[in-house]
């Protein structure tokens, strides 16, 4: 049974009590280094990777020698913000004992529950203990009780890197991003797994000209593809964008004059632009900040009314679809329904997840940062093996969770302590969450039957028109498409027809193996044959 | 010294009425003063005496939902000040403190007004961003003129980050867009828009008075625009969509007011139907426009305006709605909109 289900009613509240950590197993620590090292050791665990003291300085806007020293502590008191070992603790998932540990060992004085800044603090790191606690979140909870943010940085040594002035002088500076395909969202179904991709329709591209030696010279960032004889429609370009991502150039063009010809340089490497290395780094930047305000903006729910998508996870056809809760909007949370093996669940979330259903794990990470939290549901029963009962503490953003209407109308009997709201005792939630049961169930059966008439595609060879072949084929990684003897890692084999590729394309798949894992698990790709 | 045994947060308090039946009281489906709050409270343990400290508000004293908008609608009422008070037990008297009044219990009295605030600004804040409502109609009188606007934000295309507004008002419409929400700023006068939400910083980015603007803006940009006009396009096809999306749901609550199944305000709030409660709803109409003098009624009290009442408002029931709003002396439903 699932534990959510197991909770009293729809508990909103802010107070959960959790267990109490046991002694015994832990040893004190002699030094904040050796803390550091210990948990960094735990966080690497957690995320199946080593993560290293340079990617947790660079969280916190550190270059790797300074975070070094102030973790090493060399000096005495190397830094001198108790707030930035704060800030270190909590994106470490250090516990509110555990910072205090750490801020005793560094001399620093612990956090004092009386008092309300350091009281923020010690609930949001209790809130979430044993995972990661952003300094975002932190300072968006002291922000909103009008407290200062945390103080990370020592203002006289400034930690982030310095970027050199360029030599010559900025006369010119002009931004374009264009976003190709905005036509597809007419028709949203037609191939889901192209509707929200960042990267295959976003076009970025900022010039910088400047004056010196008396030379002009003209500096941008070029992402170039292969070119077509004939024009792709925005489909086709998808899917070529996705085989053949776009290739970063470095072009520094310098004007003629009436003595000098024109030149133009071409670079692959940022390091190899010399005297213009920093002028590209603030370009990127910029373009960095351009993308992930773009990636935001894709990344929840709220900015699109309601979204509805399929896709293959874990072998298993997921139909899926979010809505933000717009009859209390004053409860900012978020519904998401996913249909898989004939069952419905609704989800309320504290945030917008839709995308982490979206994307693959890696995708998610490398567009947003962090691997996302909800996934992590999917990957119950493994996680739970491994982690037992923290695995529900991993940024899990699922208040509540129904898995039919009567469990929506029974939860209507039990008392509802809603945080920021008083206990109500009727029944206006319920029926809320009721009609969004029913309205997404409809939605997400318009678009089941869509899918199985061929109506609606995830990926649609249809619109890929007479490449589509080819192009399914290098989608793959396959030099041509043609029957596939594929062998399992047990040693089993298995036949994959050029038309059985063909359906895994359609089914949004990317490689063979999933292709191959799927076909064992259901006995065939076709979407009207796997749909029930 | 006290000891604090526990912390109760500032907490808005769930209210049905805004959803049982929101076209009924178009007025009151946004307003800010119908969203009431639960004070915080601190619970503390002062020289072994359990104590519970709390906050209480002047301008929540006597608020309603049906009075909410309106100034304080009682003037008979003692105006106080903010103040704290301070609960020994069920059967003591409570202990008042005024805000700059020096006691043991000063430094708590900041913290419940930041934890206060912090709540009100969340809450408000989902109020100034149609996203959150996906699309907000609503009617008012502005200058003396019936307005129907709306607002909804471009979910087709969000990237763009903009909203649609439409304003219907004598028999014209305006479509305007802007990069941030605007409703508020129609739906409240503009002086209590400041006053809560402070100043006014959407920018009208266009503004068109018809689906053939639109139309005849993208000619001109397929004609003589440039590179960066023509990527435009597609969003303004978008805008054409909105404009007669937009246009229908106007024209449907204008049915509505007309045929009395939408109201700004409906005077249902006050009473049921029942004839004999109707005199409910018209002492209390005019209580909210201090209106008890120039009906010659200071004196009277809900027994001897029974009769009298009952039959002055059935005949005068519409003028006596539109007379105030509009200051014209006579006007019916059908008439204004």
């Amino acid at each position: 049974m699932n534990s959510y289900s197991s909770k009293n009613g729809a508990t909103f509240s802010q107070e959960d009590i959790y267990p109490e950590t046991t002694s015994g197993d832990e040893k004190p620590f002699s030094s904040f280094a050796e803390l550091f090292r210990e948990k960094q050791k735990v966080l690497g665990e957690a995320y199946g990777r080593k993560i290293t003291k340079e990617e947790i300085g660079l969280m916190l806007g550190f270059d790797y020698e300074s975070f070094r020293k102030i973790v090493n502590k060399h000096k005495e008191k190397q830094t001198k913000k108790r707030d930035c070992i704060i800030a270190i603790c909590a994106v470490l998932g250090c516990d509110a004992s555990e910072t205090n540990e750490a801020l005793r060992l560094y001399g620093f004085p612990e956090l004092d529950q009386y008092h309300l800044r350091d009281e923020i603090i010690w609930d949001k790191l209790v809130e979430q203990s044993d995972s990661p606690v952003s300094v975002d979140e932190i300072n968006e909870a002291l922000t909103a009780a009008c407290f200062t943010p945390l103080d990370i940085s020592n203002h006289r040594n400034q930690s982030q890197p310095k970027i050199k002035s360029c030599p010559y002088k900025l006369v010119r500076r002009h931004f374009q991003c264009t976003i190709e395909g905005v036509g597809r969202c007419r028709e949203p179904d037609c191939f889901l797994d192209l509707r929200y991709d960042v990267d295959c329709f976003y076009n970025m591209r900022t010039c910088m000209e400047y004056l010196g030696q008396d030379r002009r010279f003209e500096i941008c960032i070029r992402y170039e593809e292969s070119r077509k004889n004939e024009p792709d429609n925005i489909y086709q370009t998808g899917i070529r964008r996705r085989i053949s991502p776009k290739r970063k150039r470095y072009i520094v063009y310098t004007y003629p004059t009436e003595e000098c010809e024109s030149e133009l340089h071409e670079y692959d490497r940022i390091d190899e632009t010399g005297e213009f290395r920093d002028c590209f780094l603030e370009i990127e930047k910029a373009e960095q900040k351009e993308k992930k305000r773009l990636c935001d903006t894709v990344n929840d729910t709220r900015n699109y009314g309601s979204r509805i998508s399929a896709k293959v996870i874990d072998s298993e056809l997921h139909i899926f679809c979010e809505t933000y809760n717009c009859d209390i909007p004053e409860l900012s949370e978020y519904f998401l329904m996913d249909f898989c093996g004939g069952d419905y669940t609704l989800y309320i979330l504290n945030q917008s997840c839709f995308m982490q259903m979206y994307l693959s794990e890696e995708q998610y990470e490398q567009a947003y940062g962090s691997p996302p939290a909800f996934r992590i549901l999917h990957l119950r029963r493994t996680w739970d093996d491994a982690w037992g009962s923290k695995a529900g503490k991993l940024n899990d953003p699922v208040s509540d969770q129904y898995s039919c209407e009567e469990e929506i109308e029974d939860s209507a009997y039990e008392a509802r302590d809603i945080g920021i709201f008083e206990t109500y005792g009727e029944n206006v939630i319920t029926e809320v969450r009721l009609k969004a049961y029913k309205a997404m169930k409809q939605q997400i059966d318009h678009l089941t039957g869509r899918l199985r008439t061929g109506k609606a595609h995830i990926c649609s060879r249809e619109l890929l028109g007479d490449a589509a072949d080819s192009l399914i084929a290098a989608y793959f990684g396959l030099p041509e498409l043609d029957d596939i003897a594929y062998t399992f890692s047990d040693g089993t084999q298995l036949m994959l027809s050029a038309e059985n590729i063909r359906d895994a394309f359609e089914l949004g798949m990317h490689t063979v193996d999933e292709a191959a894992a799927f076909q064992q698990v259901h006995g065939s790709l076709k979407i009207n044959e796997i749909l029930p | 010294m006290y000891e604090i045994l526990s912390r109760k947060d500032c907490r808005m308090i769930f209210d049905p009425l805004r959803f049982a039946r929101p076209e009924h009281n178009l007025a009151l489906l946004y307003e800010p003063d119908t969203i009431r709050f639960e004070q915080a409270e601190i619970e503390l343990n002062d020289e072994g005496q359990n104590k519970r400290l709390s906050v209480l508000r002047a301008e929540d004293s006597g608020r309603t939902y049906y009075n909410a908008g309106f100034p304080h609608f009682d003037s008979r009422q003692k105006s106080r000040a903010k103040s704290y008070y301070l609960f020994a037990s069920a059967h003591a008297e409570p202990q008042f403190f005024a805000p700059e009044q020096k006691c043991k219990y000063h430094e708590l009295f900041s913290e419940m007004d930041a934890a206060e605030e912090s709540v009100r600004n969340r809450i408000y804040s989902h109020l100034l961003d149609s996203r959150n409502y996906g699309k907000r109609l609503s009617a008012r009188i502005i200058d003396n003129k019936p307005h129907i606007f709306m607002e909804t934000y471009n979910y087709d295309d969000p990237e763009s980050g903009e909203y649609y507004q439409m304003d219907y008002c004598g028999g014209f419409y305006t479509f305007t867009v802007s990069d941030r929400s605007r409703f508020m700023e129609m739906y409240l006068p503009r002086r209590r828009y400041a006053q809560i939400f402070g100043g006014c910083n959407a920018t009208v980015t266009e503004r068109y008075s018809s689906a053939s603007d639109i139309t005849d803006a993208i000619a001109r940009i397929r004609q003589n625009g440039s590179y960066e006009d023509r990527r435009m396009l597609p969003r303004m096809a978008h805008r054409i969509q909105a404009f007669h999306r937009m246009q229908a749901d106007i024209q449907m609550m204008q049915r509505k007011l007309k045929n009395g199944k939408a109201h700004i305000r409906s005077r249902e709030q006050f009473c049921s139907c029942d004839a004999g409660a109707k005199y409910v709803a018209a002492m209390e109409i005019m209580m909210l426009y201090h209106a008890e003098k120039a009906f010659h009624c200071e004196n009277l009290n809900h027994f001897d305006w029974q009769e009298k009442c009952v039959e002055f408002y059935r005949r005068s029931q519409k003028r006596l709605f539109f007379g105030f709003v509009t200051g014209e002396q006579s006007g019916s439903a059908e008439k204004i909109w």
